[in-house]
């Protein structure tokens, strides 16, 4: 069993974006394996598995409580919610460490010192500002990360020691019942719990490499420019892009995020935003974007669960 | 230039705390605990207030700062904009700063309701080390039922407890207060459902702005009504222990001295009879502040209550000066009568 592992979380709709992830890592480590826990139903876990997709599927994780979490979650809490149970299995595996990404992101660099990073400490995050600096545009973002949670949640990596499996299952557990978006009452998802994942873990690690995990959150501590075959972020290389909030159906916005900025204008390459759509493309996005949640669930239901 | 500037000396340390005058019997109390346990340690107090004649700083067990102190520019402004309560909190990162600029090599802020119960060496030792020490309201996940709940109201709240924050003399520290200056000049409120709580809020990005940062993970450090249920406060011959270990510093956020029955206002169902052996220290507390002239202090005036000629200003003229901008703010915002400056303005209606 090899020490290290990476894995993601994704519905039917993200099955083209994974795989562009999951090429990504392959073309820098390709001796370490990818996971994508799958929420679908059997069909779309069988062709994606055939499209090159190691698939985890919802039946392998033993999820107490799942039947619950598919009748009071829609899509997006649902798979939000699931990220300490692939840590989890993950680790239960026998896996040493454990790298989470997001779905939306894309591997541009080397990342060995990310993940010695992440096999030598208890828990890895990404904060969404790594330094301090006094400008009117920060205080608007700075405000808005107080509601959404300080450390993005499309990066987590664990180790598998005792600190780290207590941290999951906290985690787990809060968000069978609580990934919820009310940002004015203190929720957001999974991502405003890791605002306490300092307190609770000890060996929390903050990662400060300016190549890992940039968003349009990062706007303007970081540019990213292109260098050859790579790309650049300020000094360093670039090595996690997350797209968040990205659609490739206007490849001309940023994201429906960070205020709509367009990807000319925000200090990225627009050749990187031009790359991913068009590898999004190829990757058969425009036939999966319309997949149907398989458990849907009327307004009311949703409305009456978390008044 | 503040003529107290001497040479910075990373082994003199300092201690410090705000009140206005209503509140002078906590700061007593406080600097009395911390001054018995850490003998030799100067202990300053931040008057958010003007003195009025009310106190005699010859006669108090420490050395006192006033706001002309602090090298607030707009310091007229920042006075009128804050409520009594809200000026105390907002002063935190400048009492700090002011202090580091006096050369202390370390500044340990404790918020105005403390106890010290014993020495804080191992915090002096930590401040050698690290640029910022913060203590989390949970050490681990609340072993209570509803904990989730209790665990969202320390995330609207603030991750970390703006009670006991260290700082050292060096570049990262400075650097952090000046942007926390930035924060709460204008405004340290508290709307949840804006993510602002008062100045503690922003504490929560000290671990993402300041890598040689320290959680401070000492269960004895910082016991509060938030964490008292997790802490097994216990007192043996007068020494008290939380979870087995020294406890030094106890803190007494929303006490009432003259309601014992509370351990905070924040929390109308939770009694100090029901906290066990933790009644005993809440005793202690309540006498000391009794002695300390807690009645007496209680009918003290408030320096920034009132306009020159005697009005009380409303909570409504102190939002609007914060969102006012600066030709809107000139003059003094106390003199109501002036023809120009902010006082005509507000009187004429005036809206952010």
């Amino acid at each position: 069993m090899s020490a290290l592992v990476a894995g993601t979380v994704i519905s039917a709709n993200y099955v083209p974006s994974a795989r562009v992830l999951v090429n990504s890592w392959r073309r820098f480590h390709p001796d370490i394996a990818f996971r994508v826990l799958l929420v679908a139903e059997e069909p779309v876990c069988r062709d994606a598995a055939a499209a090159g997709l190691d698939v985890v599927r919802l039946g392998d994780l033993q999820i107490p409580d799942l039947a619950g979490m598919l009748a009071r979650y829609d899509c997006l809490q649902l798979v939000t919610a699931l990220k300490p149970a692939i840590l989890r299995y993950l680790l239960e595996q026998g896996h040493e460490a454990v790298v989470y990404l997001d779905a939306d992101m894309l591997v541009t660099g080397n990342l060995t010192p990310l993940l010695e990073q992440v096999a030598g400490h208890a828990l890895c995050l990404t904060p969404h500002l790594p330094c301090a600096r006094a400008t009117v545009s920060r205080e608007k973002l700075e405000r808005s990360l107080l509601l959404a949670g300080l450390y993005n949640a499309g990066f987590v990596g664990v180790a598998n020691r005792q600190e780290s499996r207590q941290f999951i299952s906290w985690w787990e557990q809060r968000l069978r019942t609580l990934s919820r978006k009310d940002k004015k009452r203190g929720y957001n998802y999974d991502q405003r719990w890791l605002d306490l994942a300092p307190s609770y873990v000890g060996d929390t690690h903050l990662v400060r490499d300016p190549g890992c995990n940039v968003g349009h959150w990062s706007i303007p501590e970081i540019t990213v420019t292109r260098d050859g075959d790579g790309y650049r972020a300020n000094d360093g290389p670039l090595r996690i892009f997350h797209f968040s909030g990205f659609d490739p159906r206007q490849p001309a916005c940023l994201s429906r995020h960070g205020g709509r900025r367009s990807v000319n204008h925000a200090g990225f390459a627009p050749e990187l935003f031009a790359e991913y759509a068009k590898l999004l493309h190829a990757a058969g996005w425009e036939q999966f974007i319309d997949a149907p949640w398989p458990w849907p669930r009327p307004a009311f239901w949703r409305r009456w669960w978390e008044r | 230039m503040d003529r107290h500037r001497i040479l910075l000396d990373m082994s003199r340390h300092a201690a410090v705390t705000i009140v206005s005058k209503r509140h002078l019997p906590l700061a007593r109390v406080t600097a009395q605990t911390f001054r018995e346990h850490n003998p030799g340690t100067p202990f300053y107090v931040l008057l958010a207030d003007d003195e009025q004649g009310l106190l005699d700083p010859a006669c108090e067990p420490f050395e006192l700062l006033h706001m002309e102190d602090l090298g607030i520019a707009e310091l007229k402004q920042f006075q009128f904009q804050h409520t009594e309560m809200e000026l105390s909190y907002a002063c935190t990162p400048y009492a700090v700063q002011c202090l580091l600029r006096r050369g202390f090599g370390g500044v340990l802020f404790l918020k105005q309701e403390t106890m010290v119960l014993a020495d804080l060496s191992p915090i002096w030792t930590k401040l050698t080390e690290h640029s910022v020490l913060l203590t989390p309201h949970l050490l681990a996940p609340p072993d209570r039922p509803n904990a989730a709940r209790h665990e969202i109201r320390v995330l609207r709240a603030g991750v970390y407890n703006g009670g006991v924050i260290g700082f050292a003399n060096d570049r990262e520290a400075n650097g952090f207060l000046e942007w926390w200056q930035g924060k709460v000049f204008r405004s340290c409120l508290r709307d949840t459902k804006l993510g602002c709580h008062f100045e503690q809020r922003w504490l929560d990005f000290v671990p993402s702005l300041v890598p040689r940062h320290h959680l401070i993970r000492d269960p004895g450090v910082n016991v509060g009504h938030w964490n008292l249920r997790e802490r097994q406060v216990q007192v043996q011959e007068g020494r008290v222990t939380a979870l087995g270990v020294p406890c030094r510093v106890f803190r007494f956020s929303g006490y009432q001295a003259d309601r014992p029955d509370m351990v905070t206002k924040y929390n109308r169902h939770y009694t100090v009879a029901s906290t066990g052996a933790a009644a005993a220290v809440f005793a202690r507390y309540q006498v000391l502040l009794m002695a300390a002239g807690y009645t007496e202090a209680k009918r003290f005036p408030y320096a920034y209550e009132r306009y020159d000629d005697g009005v009380v200003i409303s909570a409504r003229a102190r939002r609007a000066c914060q969102q006012a901008n600066a030709a809107q703010q000139a003059g003094n915002p106390f003199a109501r009568r002036r023809w120009l400056g902010f006082g005509r303005w507000f009187q004429k209606g005036g809206k952010a």
